[in-house]
């Protein structure tokens, strides 16, 4: 008798179990699943990939932690995160199980380009919305794709944009304008793709003279001949576009060989690395121009928000974010943006509403340094390099002006070397 | 004018430091008749230990020309004697290529060790030294240039000195020629290898020191100069170690000068016609000996 009792207790709390189960699954807020495609392992790329997840899973956990999608009734947020290797062919296969074992209604990723550009395709044959993070390939929205979005990147043109704007602009300013260019770059697609930008820009737009512009092989044993050489051109502005060890190599002999100009112009990579300060001294580095994907500390870390994106961030992995991070950071920011305003967790009002993104002059831009919405290709027109002048160690912005810190003016024409201490 | 001036000066400064990467890597062809393709990597090596006593110890970075050879000459040394042998002596009756295959794993291994234990950064040295540059009118040279060309100078002709005069550079050159028949006249080839080994590191450890002033330093900077130095080498003559000197300086020059004329890019290009053109008409190189 007793042993039956126990049994019916048993069987009892288990139905009750089950009722209550799910009761209070239904009860709880319901489910959106986001497809995420990374590299994290296997690749060159892994680390900036791994960076880049950290800044997408703070994102979700903080959406989540401030209640959700609020016009789903406080949905969360559920990343499904895939492990791309950089294989593309990984990416398209990946992107497909998204789709149709996981359901994901809405795709992002997948850093690189050589993957997003491939994968992008599987999700627009679907058509899935796919929010493109940090790839800068110009191809990938110009295939007349109707479900790819980049908010957080332009191709790699804009980065030289943003050159020809800002010399533009403080030009303008000064009343000083440089009449005679060099320009010169790697010799790979990265460093070609800039140098048309600029090739085609500054004569039309300023009326400059080229005098030099001429590609370098990419870890050259000697730059010097190069330097000797655009030292000889006497040019005005001298922009420069190489990757860190290039970069370190020709600024340290820009001043030992007393190379003047009115301005020396880095284009976000090599004279943008942390590296590069502490290796070529600070008087090599002093009055350097360079482009930079985000505009900095100072420049963005100026509300609550993004305050609690850069110390959560910083406590919970114990470095500071960088680029790629915020990129990240934003992107999913964006598509809850969206979210909010779609009210159902399906593909097609998702785009629909993506389309319509305007977000403007809020928390997030200013944390990203620039507006958001979409042309009809799928591009945020407003996502632009910001231009920083190093001074004393440090990468100050000072273009555009919205972002610009308030302490520092830019040098310019930036003094002779046999001018400075 | 004093650009074409600067440019040659230039090319025979960066050519001098070529040359001694290069005379290091002919003698252990010439000796060994080994192709040591883990000879960028231990140039690396020799760069991170001159950075290291540079940032460490505090020493100038000239002081690395007596610190640093020595200890390259040790790893050379036991790199030949502990590793190279037991495969050398296996395939004593054909050509290396075993040998040729461990070098290029050493050369992997080497590169990732390195990555491992220094990080991926490019690294250089804080020395007032470093920018200090000598300048008449419009003419600029760096003191480490300078130095760099003097001293390549002097080890080299020391080096090729002692190569002709000394009993060991003898018995060296005597292995290099005829193995067996320098057996047969009293000199142990296996011991040999191991001095010549060792000296062509030391040789590869001055350049190093010489180097980093002037370059910066990170775990792949061996195949920068790696691969320059075996087209210098086969330019040069395989084996001749004057040959790999004077191969140093030309396409030292033809780099400097040559990039006043056409793009960087192409100077490149020009580097390597001219190797294929010597391979085709003097295959042995330009100071290779026609023999054999």
């Amino acid at each position: 008798m007793k042993n039956n009792s126990n049994k019916i207790m048993i069987l009892v709390s288990c139905v009750l179990a089950c009722v209550l189960g799910v009761s209070a699954d239904s009860l709880a807020a319901s489910k959106i699943k986001i497809g995420y495609l990374i590299p994290l392992s296997g690749t060159a790329a892994a680390p900036i990939g791994q960076d880049m997840s950290k800044g997408t899973h703070l994102a979700v956990k903080h959406i989540n932690d401030l209640g959700g999608i609020k016009s789903m009734g406080g949905a969360q947020l559920e990343l499904v995160e895939v492990d791309t290797h950089g294989d593309p062919k990984a990416g398209m296969t990946e992107a497909e199980r998204l789709i149709n074992v996981e359901k994901v209604p809405v795709i992002i990723g997948a850093y690189q380009s050589g993957v997003t550009f491939p994968s992008t395709a599987v999700a627009e044959k679907y058509k899935i919305p796919w929010i493109v993070d940090l790839a800068a390939k110009a191809e990938i929205t110009e295939r007349g794709f109707k479900y790819v979005f980049r908010p957080v990147q332009i191709p790699s043109s804009g980065n030289a944009d943003s050159v020809v704007d800002f010399v533009k602009y403080i030009s303008d300013k000064t009343g000083k304008k440089p009449k005679r260019l060099a320009f010169v770059y790697e010799n790979t697609d990265w460093g070609q793709d800039l140098a048309k930008t600029v090739r085609r820009r500054f004569p039309k737009e300023m009326g400059m003279e080229i005098v030099l512009d001429e590609a370098y092989p990419p870890n050259s044993p000697d730059l010097k001949p190069l330097v000797i050489k655009i030292k000889g051109r006497n040019p005005d502005l001298i922009s420069v576009t190489g990757y860190t060890s290039d970069a370190i190599q020709m600024h340290k002999l820009f001043e030992q060989m007393q190379v003047n100009a009115m301005a020396i112009i880095g284009s976000a990579a090599g004279q943008a690395d942390r590296t590069f300060i502490p290796s070529v001294g600070m008087k090599g580095t002093n009055y350097t121009y360079t482009t930079n994907g985000w505009a900095g500390y100072e420049s963005c870390v100026t509300t609550p928000f993004a305050k609690k994106y850069w110390d959560d961030f910083n406590a919970a992995h114990k470095y500071e974010p960088t680029e790629f991070t915020v990129c990240a950071y934003g992107a999913v920011w964006i598509l809850k943006d969206a979210l909010e305003r779609a009210q159902k967790a399906e593909p097609e009002p998702i785009r629909e509403a993506l389309t319509k993104t305007s977000i403007m002059n809020t928390d997030l831009t200013k944390l990203l340094g620039f507006n958001v919405k979409f042309d009809a290709k799928g591009q945020n027109p407003y996502k632009r390099f910001a231009m920083q002048q190093i001074y004393n160690g440090k990468h100050r912005t000072i273009w555009p002006e919205e972002v610009a810190v308030k302490d520092f003016s830019p040098t310019w024409p930036v003094p002779k070397w046999s001018d400075r201490k | 004018m004093s650009i074409l001036l600067q440019s040659i000066l230039n090319g025979l400064c960066s050519g001098s430091i070529y040359s001694l990467i290069a005379v290091s890597l002919s003698l252990l062809f010439g000796v060994m008749k080994i192709i040591n393709f883990a000879h960028g990597s231990f140039l690396m090596i020799s760069m991170f230990f001159s950075l290291w006593a540079c940032r460490y110890l505090g020493l100038h970075p000239l002081v690395n020309l007596l610190l640093v050879p020595p200890v390259m000459f040790v790893i050379g040394y036991s790199t030949q004697r502990f590793l190279i042998k037991s495969i050398y002596e296996k395939e004593s009756a054909r050509e290396p290529i075993g040998v040729l295959i461990f070098t290029t794993g050493l050369w992997i291994f080497l590169d990732n060790l390195f990555l491992a234990v220094a990080g991926p950064d490019s690294q250089v040295i804080q020395h007032e030294y470093v920018n200090k540059t000598l300048i008449l009118g419009d003419f600029f040279m760096s003191y480490t240039q300078i130095y760099g060309f003097s001293a390549s100078i002097f080890i080299s002709l020391l080096f090729l000195l002692f190569l002709k005069k000394a009993k060991v550079g003898r018995a060296i050159r005597a292995t290099g020629q005829d193995r067996e028949a320098a057996s047969v006249i009293g000199v142990n080839s296996y011991e040999i290898y191991n001095i010549s080994f060792g000296l062509g590191m030391a040789v590869l450890g001055a350049a190093g020191a010489l180097l980093v002033p002037l370059y910066n330093v990170y775990p792949q900077v061996g195949d920068v100069f790696g691969l320059r130095s075996f087209v210098i080498v086969v330019l040069g003559g395989m084996g001749s170690v004057w040959g790999a000197f004077w191969g140093g300086i030309i396409i030292g020059l033809i780099e400097s000068v040559g990039a006043q004329f056409v793009p960087a890019t192409f100077t490149e290009a020009i580097i390597f016609i001219i190797f294929v053109m010597v391979l085709y008409f003097k295959p042995a190189g330009l100071f290779g000996l026609e023999s054999e």
